[in-house]
Parts: C-alpha cells; structure tokens; sequence
C-alpha cells in the first residue's frame, strides 16, 4: 500500500514539472508577444468602455442604454467587471483575465487528450502546441471573451469525456456548471446540447442495462447547468435584461417572419 | 462553404496545424474503424457536428470556429506520433528514424507556430503614436476636436483623450483623399472647436495635403505627425492640426 502511495506521489511529481512549464510559458509568451503589439482592437475597445459603464454606474440597465443593440453574453464582461472593482483599471482588467484563463488552455487541452488517447506523450505535445499556438496567443491578447469561452468550453469538453468514459454523476453535474458559465460567456455553447443528448443516446444503445444509471447522469447535467444559470443570473443581476433582451430579440424574429410571410400572401 | 472549410476553419488553426489534423482524423478513422466503441462514435458524431453547422450556416469570422483547436491540436499529435508506425512498411530504414520523427514533426510545427505567433507589425503603433501627438498638443487648446474614419474614430478617442467625430466620408477610394468633401468637413465641425484635428488614411506615395491646397493659409494647417500602417509601408496614418479662422491658441 505504502508501495503504491509512493509510486502515485512519484507520478504526480513528473507529472506537475512538465505542466508547470508550459503554463508558465504561455503566460509568459501571450506576455511578450502583448509587449510587442500592446494597440487594443476594435472590438477590444467596446469591451473596456461597456466594463467602465457597469463599473460606474453599477447596474447593467445602464450598459444595455449606452450600447442598445447589446447581444454579448454578460459573464465575461462581468468577470472583468469584478477584477475593476478590485481597482484594476479596464484595459488592466481586461487584458488580465484573458492572459490568464488563456494560459491554463494547454492544462486543459492536457486533460482532454488524456480522456481521448490515454497517452501522455500525446497529451504534453497537444500541450505544448496548445501554449505556442498563433491563435490562442493572438486572443489572450485582447480584452474580449475569446479566451475566456476557450476556457470554460474546454473544461466542459473535459468533464463530459470525463463523464462518459467513467459514468460517475458528479463529472456530469461538474460538466452542467461548465455549460452554464460557457452559454454565458457565447451562445454557440448551446452546440453541446444535441451532442450530449447523441452521447446518451449511444451510450443507451451501447449498454441498455445501464439507462437507470444514465437517467441519472442525465439528470445531473441538466439540473445543474439549471441552477448554476440562474444562479449565475441572479449574482450578475441582469436576470431582468436577459429575459426582456430575449424576449425583445425573438419577438423581432417573429415580427420578420410575419413580415415576409405577409409579403408572399401579398404577391 | 468551402471558404469556411478551407480558409476560415484552416486560419484559426493555423494552416500547417490544420493539414495535420486532416491526416491526424484520417489516421484516426483508418485505425480505429473496427474498434468502434461508443467513445468512438460520440467523438466522431460531435465533430461532423461542430464542423457541419458552422459550414451551413457560413460563420462570418474565424473566431466561432476556436473551439476546434481542441480536437484539431489532438488530432495533428496523434498523427505525429502514429508516424512511428510507418517503419513496418520501410524495413530498410532504422527504426531509430521512426522513432525520432514524431518529434521533430512536432517540433517543427511548434517553431511554425511561435514564429507566427512572433511576427508583428514593427507600425503597429500608428495609432498610439498619432494619438500621443493629438493629446499633447491639445492640452493647450481649450475645446479641442477631431474627426477620422468612423471605423477607427473610438480607438483615436480612447489613446488620444480627444472628443473623435467618426465620419464615414473620410474613409477615401484608394487612399486618395478629395479635396471638396475635406474642406466640406473642416468648414462644417470648425465651429463647434478652436482646434481641429484630422486623421486620414493617405497613400505613402502621394504628397502631404497642404494648406495651399485646401485653399487655407499656410499657418492655419500643419501636418502634425505621420506613421506607416506596416512595413510594407504602402500606406500612412497621417495627422493634420487645422486652426479655424478667429480662433487659435
């Protein structure tokens, strides 16, 4: 026993070293590379003056007045929101969390490759990759919710291999909470949903025995993405202006539709 | 489509990423195609997926596709490393070779990308640098103003402090700039300040506008500052200070 206890503290350690480096090396490298080109986008700059309006005037109400065809999520402008009432400045805020969430990215791509291929030389090289990659560098470098999607949807992509290679209840509750944070951060999230329905179902249809144990897993998922929304929701505060924006959003669909239905009965 | 199949989905993975993890998917199918276990068919089904939908619906920008650098990165690794499989099929060649080359494959794909990542703009300060002079040189007029391309008019805003006008007659064909709707522009916002600033996107190969030009005494215009967009130095970002008649420091 103690045999074995050594030899998973061993691995352990072997295993940490590497992954240090390479988180340490992306941050260090999105850092240089925001040394050389430190000009904040256009669409970077939107983000930062919609922060400075929350922060100021501390209700989200006062964003959706100042940009009124507001369609981003809010989590990530909020996240940014929270680290300027530490006393950040915006581009400081901005810029700060995605470097961040930027660089744990090969942490993440590390586990999933793991979940998939079960072969760490695999898994450190995607890794590796991961840190030097163009694009992950490019968009840890600018204040938008890029990175900060890349990491909330990759630590779901985890949870759910994690969820289907394994079964256990708690990596698919771990996984709802990821899909809440994601589909606040960018709608495309909801891409995951038909595709966790697939994985149930083939799963079902791999081993029917076994649908006692997946309608639990099923339930886990969903009521905890459920909770964790609206929970998410209700700390933000914008549980009104996200109701009333979707509510405005599809009735103008719906508004279109019958306009263009209209037309054809008109010719 | 094909353009998102072959240039959007291809740039957010960065090109040589992307031809690997073609092969990397290839190999995977190829290898695994008896194997085929429910892990197999999830992973298979939620890339068609995530790849489908984006192809029909014609994503307008590279960034929706970011999420497939997850499995494009696996899967260009994972066709390095089946690489060492090759030596069964070229028996004459050490095996040592075999298996150093998903290595060096790696290895040279990640110089590719920290090269890329590397290269930079050595002007991709114009628009700090132009800013720098406008807020400098503004701090000695009392109701300053500016006017650009409505397209970069929030950046001007934001580096130089100065209230920017974003107006959409300033963004030229060619880069040349006409002169009547410039002095259109000047005759009609130099009430509202005692400066105005004008930023303009000009050719590097045509002249400095010059007062003379513009029909306005010399001392009235100046060109403030320049710089080139980027080192093909084909364009600048030039900055002109206009002093409204009656008006001046």
């Amino acid at each position: 026993m103690l045999q074995n206890n050594k030899w998973i503290c061993l691995k352990l350690k072997s295993l940490k070293s590497p992954l240090i480096a390479i988180t340490l090396f992306s941050l260090l490298l999105s850092l240089f590379c925001l040394y050389l080109e430190p000009t904040i986008s256009r669409d970077g700059l939107l983000y930062l003056e919609l922060i400075q309006v929350w922060h100021e005037q501390g209700s989200f109400q006062a964003v959706l007045k100042h940009w009124p065809q507001f369609w981003i999520p809010p989590l990530p402008l909020y996240l940014m929101k929270l680290l300027m009432d530490c006393g950040l400045s915006p581009e400081a805020a901005g810029l700060g969390l995605n470097l961040v969430l930027a660089a744990f990215l090969p942490l993440i791509i590390y586990g999933v490759a793991m979940e998939v291929c079960c072969d760490r030389r695999i898994a450190l090289c995607a890794a590796f990759l991961m840190a030097v990659n163009p694009t992950r560098v490019a968009l840890s470098i600018e204040p938008q919710r890029d990175a900060v999607y890349l990491f909330f949807c990759g630590l779901l992509i985890y949870f759910l291999l994690c969820g289907i290679r394994r079964g256990k209840w708690y990596f698919w509750s771990l996984g709802g909470v990821v899909f809440a944070l994601s589909f606040l951060t960018r709608y495309e999230t909801l891409e995951f949903l038909p595709l966790i329905v697939a994985a149930f179902l083939l799963l079902l249809w791999e081993d029917r025995a076994k649908w006692k144990k997946l309608l639990l897993n099923g339930a886990a998922v969903s009521v905890s993405a459920l909770a964790a929304f609206l929970l998410l929701i209700f700390i933000m505060g914008v549980q009104n202006h996200l109701f009333k924006s979707y509510q405005k959003y599809y009735l103008t669909k719906w508004h279109d539709l019958e306009r263009v239905f209209q037309r054809k009965g008109a010719k | 489509m094909t353009e998102v199949l072959f240039q959007s989905i291809p740039r957010i993975l960065f090109e040589p990423i992307a031809v690997c993890a073609i092969l990397g998917l290839l190999s995977a199918l190829f290898f695994h195609w008896k194997k085929h276990t429910a892990l197999y068919w999830i992973l298979i089904t939620a890339l068609l997926f995530m790849i489908g939908w984006r192809t029909a619906i014609q994503i307008i920008s590279s960034r929706y596709a970011s999420i497939l650098l997850y499995p494009g990165l696996i899967a260009t690794v994972y066709f390095c490393f089946k690489l060492e499989g090759l030596c069964k099929w070229f028996p004459q060649i050490p095996g040592k070779i075999f298996r150093l080359l998903p290595w060096c494959v790696v290895f040279g794909l990640a110089v590719a990308c920290l090269v890329k990542a590397l290269h930079y703009n050595p002007y991709e300060n114009h628009v700090r640098y132009n800013c720098s002079v406008v807020k400098r040189d503004a701090a000695s007029f009392a109701r300053p103003l500016a006017i650009a391309d409505w397209y970069e008019a929030k950046r001007y805003c934001y580096y130089s402090g100065v209230k920017v006008l974003g107006v959409t007659s300033l963004k030229f064909k060619d880069d040349t700039v006409k002169i009547p709707v410039l002095k259109d522009l000047l005759a009609r916002h130099s009430r509202q300040c005692d400066v105005l600033y004008v930023f303009l996107d000009e050719r590097s190969s045509n002249a400095p506008l010059t007062g003379k030009a513009l029909g306005i005494p010399e001392e009235r215009w100046k060109l403030l500052s320049w710089q080139y967009h980027n080192a093909r130095k084909k364009k600048q970002l030039r900055l002109y200070r206009y002093l409204p008649p009656g008006k001046g420091r």
